[in-house]
């Protein structure tokens, strides 16, 4: 009986029909494959994309020079210097941080206490040079402005559950 | 001695002693905000909290004796309940600013919250804001902060003797604040930020700058005074942040001279490479140029060399392998201020430890601005006058302690003789003598009562002669301090274990200078005449600054010019517009060295900075001129030149050979057969001149340090001064005069001020009449 | 006049204090004042005085109940330094009226009770520190004082004797901690009134750092009849460890508030009802603070508790300086608490951390329990920060602030709850 059934799934090319049936069923099925750059999927709000500095409202930059994100730092990726300000406010003058070694871990933003250092969904900022890769502070709060809209949004829905 | 247990742990102290320090002293943990083991107890964080078995409440721990038999609990659930609470008070108007704060890092607040205090604060009501108050240039208030623990204020009134500090109001709108707006008016106000346990008075200039934890530390040794302080050097990358007291040091304080004096680590006055002059001015050279051009202006010349004492011992040594290896005819000069090159009976130096000197019977300062020169000892004498022991003091100027003296004479300098002559006087008077006395004390006349004090002094079983500039640069120094050695021998103060003569030096590293440099040293007036008047080729300057600092400023300014110059250093100064070549030497924070201090302390720099440019440690430069001279080279490493240096000094060898260093001091030297006699010179003029040191201006890296100069403006008093009688006598009045030396005649500003003894013309060494300070003698006439 | 007999005395600080023209010298020796003085400055010596004012059983009158003779016997002898006596006038708790009177009406027995202190202790310069606030009574006492200088009751060498002591009245400057006896020397010495801190006590270490006696008025009046009469006279008025009559300051819900001199271990109620005339409302008061506003309360259970440092203490309160408030049913003891509350932030000197941010905090609060703005959490907000306040601090301004409080939320918690309610409406 074994042999009967072996020799007709031979001869009737058995294996082939049922691969090309798994190829048939995926040919008719919904593609999941998001073709990306032109589909994109969906990102949680807690995506740790490109580091952005903040603003507030009135255009006054949120970060007080704490350093807290820059001992926090696991790879060294944060380099602040700071003084104080003609007003008395404590500021940086200096705030850079080196994209080659960001690991990404969103640790700075944990322990940013004024919400000034985020990491946006952005995450489209490859470059052909190294040093295109390390953000200094104007260009980190470029970044800032450009996705603020979407930094506060972020934020507000991830609010409820911290 | 008192037993009692702590957690069950026998323990015994001395009587008296407080629990905590009782705990302290155990390692037993107890918190406290207020406390300070170097100021009085207040008791009022009430942080320190501990449970006494048999007391139905807790005690604070700080204010309260050890008890034979007590037991003391330090940690128990109603403790931490108490503990939490206090937390709990302190905050409710504490801002929460941590973040900002620079005190963040390294707070008792902060590690006391974590440690001790409640998750969360129940205080929901409106928090006290307070106004902030200008204190000068070194502290900087957020006021908010206070925690009203009173250290501050007990340091002003304690240490620093000013008393600028105080509470205002009282319940919560309590306030500390400074009494003066403005400067704090102590030399050692940069310490305040280092008291508050909190954030509320900071160190100004390194404000918002760092953070503690980037720190790195680096022990050494401050240069800027004879004292040599115990320092941290506190760095962020090679940045100098902030100079600290080393916790383990001897002082627990330093003064604003040795802590801001950092800024000059980093100034544009740093010579950070080699440089030779060429039309268009100074420009930067390879090493081998500048050595190359070094040689070429020093070779087969008459050279004259000044260094500064503030080198390491290493790099003063090697000074000498140059001097003997190439320039074996050079004269050399380290001392600005010393007019009287005979042999002194006791050279610069202490024979005692600060700490000996606080705790002596009787204390003599004589002729010495004690709270510029060595701030440190002064805050330790004034330590003792708080405890009411004597401290007298003769000199030309009624100079601010901040303590009270309880005798103090006002003469000027050509009265020293007379003074000296009074107090021997009434030595032999009771039967007390030495050997060469009835000569010294035949060659003066004159009696001046002011010596009472001095004998009376004298008399005490142990007496501390600090002897200051007024003396040491006096053109007749020799013989005073010949006069002054009678005397302490006479009283029994000269032997060993009771030597109680202090010649209060310069610089660092007396004990090495006199034993290496006394042979050959001249006075630095005298290089510098020699200098003007061709007898010298080329001059080399080595960290010295004679045109900025010292006496002889109008004769360095001379001679300036009319030789080449070879600059070797650390700061350009204002002789560099004169130098054909300048080599960079590595800073004191620079360099693995060794220093002495006054006392004869040694210590040795470890971890040091790294240079800023192509600096190379001054004993490197020195064995490279050597070479370039084509001699052999004396020592081509560390090593070997220590080993070169226990030769001369034999009491330092075996300092390098472990790594400890035991607190052993060195001697000062002693010339038992000097025997100069005073001079009986009739005075020429109707004034004598006395310079004033100021600590804010005196020394380049003071002059190259913004906030010290910013300081020394605050601090400044008028240039030249007289006291009022003596404007009285010569029928003047204050303002334009016309001063007569023998090197000419000035027009200057005269200020008036009481302090001032009577006849003596006192001129301000770094002001606009600076270069008088040369002259011994003047009289005043009216201006224009 | 006092009888000699213990059973017969009505009155001792009171007994001359009702004739006319008292204040003037003349008319208070016609009435006895100064009597006895000249015996005991010639004929007595130290040790019998301090032994006699032991004997007497003499407690404090100020508020802390210390046998006075034992501290008189603290003071160190032959230590080189002068020994000072003061005169706590600064009376200042909220509910005392008593010293004030016999300032006013009878200057001349507190400085007859200060010259015989003086001389039992040596003192050369002895002070009064009083109240700021009382401008008349210190112009009595100096009127007095200025008399009996001229009467060479003060002075150098008083009535011939060896004795020399200078009296000197000083006014303080309206804070209530200058009431405590170290802040009162702090204060005598020109500095702010600030507690200090014990060891050292005032007795080794006092003014000017010198051996330092405090007493208040009332103890200071005392002394006259005491030495006069023999300390086992007075130790048979009152009841035993609790002798002597005491001035009680009685004021509140009753109709006849004033100051009562009755014999010590008279019943709370009885000088409520048998000397006061009784409550305004009711028959039983609902509060009763028996001595001065930082004192803890009692309620209607202890109205029976006799008037003694002993009982009181028992009953879970002082005796203070017999200042005793009564309120009726009437009262809105919130607001109460909450005036209070407000007192203390307002005179804690700020020195300990608990009192000076614990007051303020305790007041913040009771505002918002008063509005009725309170929550639930705030009734544990009250009993950590009163709690946690007492016996944490140098001086026992902390324990007064937080008495009030406690007692409220002890014997009346529910009054908080309904307060609280209302926020909840």
């Amino acid at each position: 009986m074994r042999f009967i059934k072996h020799a007709l799934k031979t001869w009737l090319l058995w294996e082939l029909v049922k691969g090309l049936a798994l190829t048939m069923r995926y040919f008719f099925k919904k593609s999941i494959t998001v073709e990306y750059p032109e589909e994109r999927t969906p990102l949680s709000p807690r995506f740790r994309g490109l580091h952005a500095l903040r603003r507030y409202e009135s255009g006054e930059e949120r970060c007080i020079a704490c350093k807290l994100c820059e001992v926090i730092c696991p790879a060294l990726a944060i380099v602040i210097e700071s003084e104080e300000r003609d007003d008395g406010s404590r500021r940086t003058t200096r705030y850079d941080i080196d994209m080659t070694k960001c690991i990404y871990c969103g640790l700075c933003q944990e322990a940013c206490p004024v919400d000034a250092i985020v990491e946006t969904q952005h995450f489209e900022y490859a470059s052909e040079t190294r040093e295109a890769l390390y953000y200094t502070k104007d260009m980190l709060l470029e970044v800032g402005e450009q996705y603020e809209a979407q930094i506060a949004a972020n934020i507000k829905a991830d609010a409820p559950y911290r | 001695m008192t037993t009692l247990f702590i957690n069950d742990e026998e323990v015994t102290v001395s009587a008296g002693t407080s629990i905590l320090e009782a705990c302290r002293e155990h390692g037993a943990d107890v918190p406290y905000f207020c406390y300070h083991p170097e100021l009085s107890v207040a008791a009022n964080c009430r942080m320190c909290l501990v449970e006494v078995e048999g007391w139905n409440k807790p005690a604070a721990s700080c204010c309260t004796p050890v008890g034979e038999g007590m037991k003391v609990t330090t940690h128990s659930e109603s403790l931490a309940k108490d503990r939490e609470m206090m937390m709990e008070y302190l905050l409710i108007n504490h801002p929460l600013d941590c973040p900002v704060c620079d005190q963040g890092g390294s707070c008792k607040l902060q590690d006391y919250t974590v440690e001790h205090g409640a998750k969360h604060g129940r205080y929901s009501e409106v928090k006290r804001a307070v106004v902030d108050h200008d204190l000068g240039p070194f502290v900087s208030t957020c006021m908010t902060r206070c925690i009203h623990c009173t250290r501050c204020v007990r340091f002003a009134d304690e240490v620093a003797g000013t008393g600028d500090m105080g509470v205002l109001n009282r319940a919560d709108h309590m306030r500390i604040e400074g009494i003066v707006e403005d400067a704090l008016e102590s030399e050692l106000s940069g310490n305040l930020a280092d008291v508050c346990p909190v954030g509320a008075l900071l160190d100004k200039p390194s404000h918002d700058v760092a953070r503690p934890w980037e720190m790195t530390r680096h022990k050494s040794t401050c240069t800027q005074c004879p004292q040599g302080c115990d320092i941290v050097i506190e760095s962020r990358g090679d940045k100098v942040i902030r100079i600290k007291p080393d916790k383990d040091g001897v002082e627990p304080w330093i003064c604003d001279r040795g802590r801001y004096v950092h800024d000059a680590f980093r100034a544009d006055q740093r010579i950070v490479a080699p440089a030779v002059r060429e039309k268009s001015g100074l420009v930067n050279v390879s090493w081998d140029e500048a050595i190359q051009a070094s040689v070429d202006v020093l070779k087969d010349k008459r050279v004259g060399i000044i260094f500064s004492p503030d080198w390491s011992v290493e790099g003063l040594a090697s000074i000498r392998l140059l001097h003997d290896s190439v320039f074996k005819d050079a004269k050399v000069a380290f001392d600005l201020h010393r007019r009287d090159m005979r042999e002194f009976a006791f050279e610069e130096g202490f024979s005692m430890s600060s700490a000996q000197i606080v705790a002596a019977d009787q204390v003599v300062i004589l002729g010495s601005d004690l709270r510029q020169r060595l701030p440190i000892l002064m805050q330790g004498l004034r330590k003792r006058g708080n405890e009411g022991k004597p401290v007298t003091r003769i000199g030309a100027m009624n100079y601010r302690t901040n303590s009270d003296l309880s005798a103090d004479a006002l003469i000027r300098p050509r009265e020293w003789v007379a003074v000296i002559a009074r107090a021997m006087q009434q030595l032999k008077d009771l039967g007390k003598t030495a050997a060469g006395m009835d000569a010294w004390l035949e060659k003066v006349e004159e009696r001046h009562e002011a010596g009472k004090l001095l004998a009376d002094a004298l008399l005490a079983d142990s007496c501390a002669l600090l002897v200051g500039e007024e003396i040491r640069s006096h053109s007749d120094a020799s013989a005073l301090i010949h006069g002054l050695d009678l005397m302490m021998r006479a009283s029994g103060h000269a032997e060993a274990g009771a030597d109680g003569r202090n010649l209060i030096p310069e610089g660092m590293n007396a004990q090495l200078l006199s034993a290496v440099f006394g042979d050959i040293r001249v006075s630095a007036g005298d290089l510098l005449d020699a200098a003007s008047d061709g007898e010298l080729d080329a001059l080399v300057l080595i960290g010295s600054d004679p045109m900025g600092d010292g006496l002889f400023s109008m004769q360095a300014k001379r001679a300036m010019g009319k030789v080449p110059l070879v600059q070797i250093g650390a700061i350009a100064g204002q002789t560099s517009e004169f130098a054909n070549v300048m080599l960079p030497a590595a800073a004191y924070s620079e360099v693995e060295g060794t220093f002495i201090n006054m006392e004869g302390r040694i210590r040795m720099a470890e971890h040091p900075l790294r240079s800023l440019g192509e600096e190379r440690p001054l004993w490197k430069v020195m064995m490279r001129l050597v070479q370039a001279f084509g001699e052999e080279i004396p020592v081509v490493n560390l090593t070997e030149l220590r080993a070169r240096i226990e030769s001369f000094l034999p009491e330092v060898s075996g300092v390098w050979d472990d790594d400890v260093t035991d607190d052993e001091c060195l001697l000062v030297a002693r010339n038992r057969d000097a025997n100069s006699m005073p001079n009986a010179i009739e005075p020429a003029m109707s004034l004598d001149v006395v310079s004033r040191y100021s600590m804010y201006r005196e020394g380049m890296w003071v002059r190259a340090s913004s906030y010290l100069v910013e300081a020394g403006d605050i601090h400044a008093l008028d240039d030249l001064l007289v006291h009022p009688n003596t404007l009285k006598d010569a029928g003047l009045s204050a303002g334009e005069c016309k001063v007569r030396t023998t090197s000419g005649d000035y027009d200057y500003h005269i200020g008036v001020r009481e302090d001032v003894a009577e006849g003596v013309l006192f001129i301000s060494k770094r002001g606009v009449a600076g270069d008088l300070s040369c002259e011994v003698m003047a009289s005043l006439e009216g201006g224009q | 006049m006092i009888s000699s007999d213990p059973k017969q005395v009505k009155a001792i600080c009171f007994d001359r204090i009702h004739l006319e023209g008292q204040t003037g010298l003349e008319v208070a020796r016609k009435n006895g004042a100064y009597k006895f003085l000249p015996t005991v400055l010639k004929d007595f010596d130290s040790d019998h005085i301090v032994d006699e004012v032991k004997k007497s059983g003499l407690r404090g009158r100020g508020g802390a109940g210390f046998p006075t003779g034992l501290k008189w016997s603290f003071v160190p002898r032959n230590t080189g330094k002068p020994t000072y006596l003061l005169c706590n006038a600064d009376e200042g708790e909220p509910g005392t009226f008593k010293d004030r009177d016999i300032m006013r009406f009878d200057p001349h027995l507190l400085i007859e009770g200060m010259i015989m202190a003086g001389f039992a202790l040596g003192v050369k310069d002895a002070y009064i520190y009083i109240r700021g606030e009382f401008l008349h009574e210190a112009n009595v006492m100096d009127a007095a004082i200025d008399e009996a200088y001229a009467a060479n009751l003060l002075g150098e060498n008083i009535l011939g004797t060896d004795f020399s002591m200078n009296l000197t009245v000083h006014r303080g400057a309206g804070a209530y901690i200058c009431g405590e006896e170290t802040a009162l020397i702090e204060s005598l010495e020109g500095r702010p009134g600030r507690p200090r801190f014990k060891p050292p006590f005032p007795a080794v270490e006092g003014f000017y750092r010198c051996p330092t006696v405090v007493n208040n008025v009332e103890t200071l009046a005392t002394v006259p009849a005491i030495l006069e009469f023999g300390g086992d006279w007075h130790a048979e008025i009152g009841v035993p460890n609790n002798t002597g009559m005491k001035i009680f300051s009685v004021s509140g819900h009753v109709n006849k508030p004033g100051n009562y001199e009755v014999p010590m271990g008279t019943s709370l109620k009885v000088l409520i009802e048998e000397y006061c005339g009784g409550l305004q409302h009711g028959t039983v008061p609902k509060v009763i603070i028996p001595g001065g506003s930082s004192t803890p309360w009692l309620t209607a259970e202890h109205y029976d508790t006799p008037l003694t440092y002993d009982a009181m203490m028992k009953a879970g309160s002082m005796l203070g300086s017999g200042a005793i408030i009564v309120m009726d049913e009437t009262a809105d003891l919130i607001a109460l608490t909450r005036r209070l509350a407000h007192f203390y932030a307002h005179e804690s000197c700020g020195q300990c951390t608990p009192c000076r941010e614990g007051t303020g905090w305790l007041e913040r609060t009771m505002n918002r329990v008063e509005a009725g703005q309170g929550c639930k959490k705030d009734v544990e907000v009250l009993n950590d920060a009163a709690e946690h306040m007492a016996g944490r601090t140098i001086c026992a301004l902390a324990d007064g602030a937080s008495a009030p409080i406690l007692s409220l939320l002890k014997h009346f918690p529910e009054i908080v709850e309904e307060r609280l309610m209302e926020n909840a409406e």
